[in-house]
């Protein structure tokens, strides 16, 4: 704009009309100088965070590392996950059983015949 | 097979006995071999109603022990003619005692739901409907290996939607030991409509099974055109004996397929509780086979890509790069169809024997006429105007698109 200025040779009133509509739609030098400054504080700040938080993440890895999972406690866990699973089938089957121990009691003792007569109650 | 009820309070016991010709396996409605795990469950309800009719309670049994029944099944107090007639000829089944008890007969139509996108299409359909919604809770006996099925969130979700809701909550499910805890029959989900459906007034109950489940064949049934369908057929065994005990079954979104019915849930009010994973807390869980198809679905409604995290070597996606048939073809036609860049996720392999077009899915974005035809008299104008509004018939080409599905 400066250059423009001083080598055409423009009328005060034009050139007035002209500079204020840049101006208008246009930042300032100052004020691009304080935003570049006000962005350099803030990637300053942004830096020593980081580091603050590398630290911190230096920090917990070697807290981490000198957690232990006690083999013995594992060996527990997965003895006992392991049972509950056993278990749980074994179960399934007990279950089926008494379903079927019920139906040859039934069988032997005739309620079946006599609920069928109209007689008994059923189960 | 003997049955016989107890109840404590609002608690309903059930305890159950194999004659000498029963087996603890068995087979469900739509060919399933089933395992019985135990012979004892509960359905909590809301509060202690007044009265049960026996056919009620007697229909309840039925729809967990009929797999493995194979002569005859006794009721621990009289049921109607009508009912053991309906067993007699559904099954070949003798059931009784009968007694003099008259047939019973309500007023209402409740949908049962569960939150998925059918049960929400249906909702929609009948704004006015109350909901009776069943919680799988655990058995005091049987180890819950399940606990990733989350009922509660589902409870929870349904209690959100500010609509009239009665929760019955059971353990029915663990009666069944393989392939794994779940309805014996898939009417054992009616299991709390059919002991609440005296305190309710109920004559109906709405479920969402859609045109897949009631006319294609279903995802684990025959897979092809089904008018006599024994689960869902109005005339089928399980329609004559619910109709027997006064509580139809009515599908009001049994002539439209699970691409409507998603349409339908996502332009619903209740879009915000509409839930069908059965594992995610806070919002679908994105990773199990049920998330994977309807998200083809949705995203074939949306009209957008595929947004999943399931690659090919997933468990969940194998079945996709095998060739047809598969379980509910017909919605893998219609996303395959539809949905952009398919060629480059766990469908293009099924995508590729597919080979299906817009035009020739196009029969899926309308109702099959037949459908509200068969829906009992009192609430089949307000789904059938419903539908005329929202949807349109399909033509004769397209019904006959459904006739002979599975023949060609």
């Amino acid at each position: 704009m400066v250059r423009l200025v001083k080598r055409a040779l423009v009328p005060a009133p034009l050139r007035r009309a002209v500079l204020g509509w840049f101006d208008s739609r246009y930042i300032s030098r100052a004020d691009h100088r304080q935003d570049v400054k006000d962005a350099l504080w803030e990637v300053q700040t942004l830096a020593r965070e980081v580091t603050a938080l590398r630290a911190e993440v230096v920090e917990l890895r070697t807290r981490v590392a000198g957690v232990k999972l006690d083999p013995v406690r594992a060996g527990r866990w997965d003895d006992a996950h392991r049972l509950a699973q056993e278990t749980a089938v074994a179960l399934d089957g007990v279950l089926r059983n008494e379903v079927l121990l019920w139906q040859a009691v039934d069988r032997a003792t005739g309620t079946a015949e006599a609920a069928s007569a109209g007689k008994g109650s059923g189960a | 097979m003997r049955v016989a009820w107890t109840a404590e309070g609002g608690t309903w016991h059930l305890v159950f006995r194999l004659d000498p010709e029963d087996d603890v396996t068995g087979h469900c409605a739509d060919g399933q071999p089933l395992k019985l795990a135990t012979n004892t469950f509960r359905a909590e309800l809301p509060r202690a109603p007044r009265d049960i009719h026996p056919d009620l309670l007697a229909l309840a049994a039925w729809t967990v022990v009929a797999p493995w029944t194979r002569r005859r099944v006794i009721f621990d107090r009289p049921i109607s003619p009508e009912l053991a007639g309906a067993i007699g000829e559904g099954w070949g089944i003798e059931a009784g005692p009968t007694g003099t008890a008259g047939t019973r007969s309500g007023g209402r139509l409740a949908i049962s739901y569960s939150g998925g996108a059918d049960s929400v299409a249906v909702a929609a359909m009948l704004p006015d409907a109350p909901f009776v919604h069943f919680q799988r809770v655990s058995h005091p006996r049987v180890p819950n290996r399940w606990t990733h099925y989350r009922s509660d969130v589902l409870a929870s979700l349904a209690e959100k939607t500010g609509r009239e809701l009665t929760v019955v909550r059971s353990d029915l499910e663990f009666t069944l030991a393989e392939p794994r805890p779940g309805y014996p029959e898939h009417h054992a989900v009616a299991v709390g409509a059919l002991l609440m459906a005296d305190e309710l007034d109920l004559g109906g109950l709405a479920l969402g099974y859609e045109l897949g489940s009631r006319w294609l064949g279903g995802a684990r049934y025959v897979h092809r055109y089904t008018p006599d369908n024994l689960m869902w057929a109005p005339h089928g065994a399980w329609g004559r004996a619910f109709a027997a005990a006064g509580l139809h079954l009515v599908l009001p979104v049994g002539g439209v397929s699970e691409a409507v019915t998603m349409r339908l849930a996502l332009g619903s009010e209740l879009r915000a509780q509409l839930r069908w994973c059965l594992r995610g807390v806070g919002g679908p869980c994105g990773t199990c086979g049920k998330c994977l198809y309807k998200e083809l679905i949705q995203a074939a409604v949306e009209r957008r890509p595929l947004r999943t995290t399931i690659t090919e070597g997933r468990p969940v996606a194998r079945k996709w790069q095998q060739p047809p048939p598969y379980g509910g073809q017909e919605m893998i036609e219609y996303g395959c169809a539809r949905v952009p860049g398919i060629e480059d996720t766990v469908f293009a392999t099924a995508a590729r024997h597919l080979r299906a077009t817009e035009s020739s899915t196009a029969w899926l974005d309308r109702c099959y006429p037949p459908a509200i035809a068969e829906i009992p008299e009192p609430w089949r104008k307000q789904v059938h105007d419903f539908v005329d509004g929202e949807i349109g018939f399909m033509s004769e080409d397209e019904a006959r698109r459904v006739e002979t599905w599975g023949m060609t």
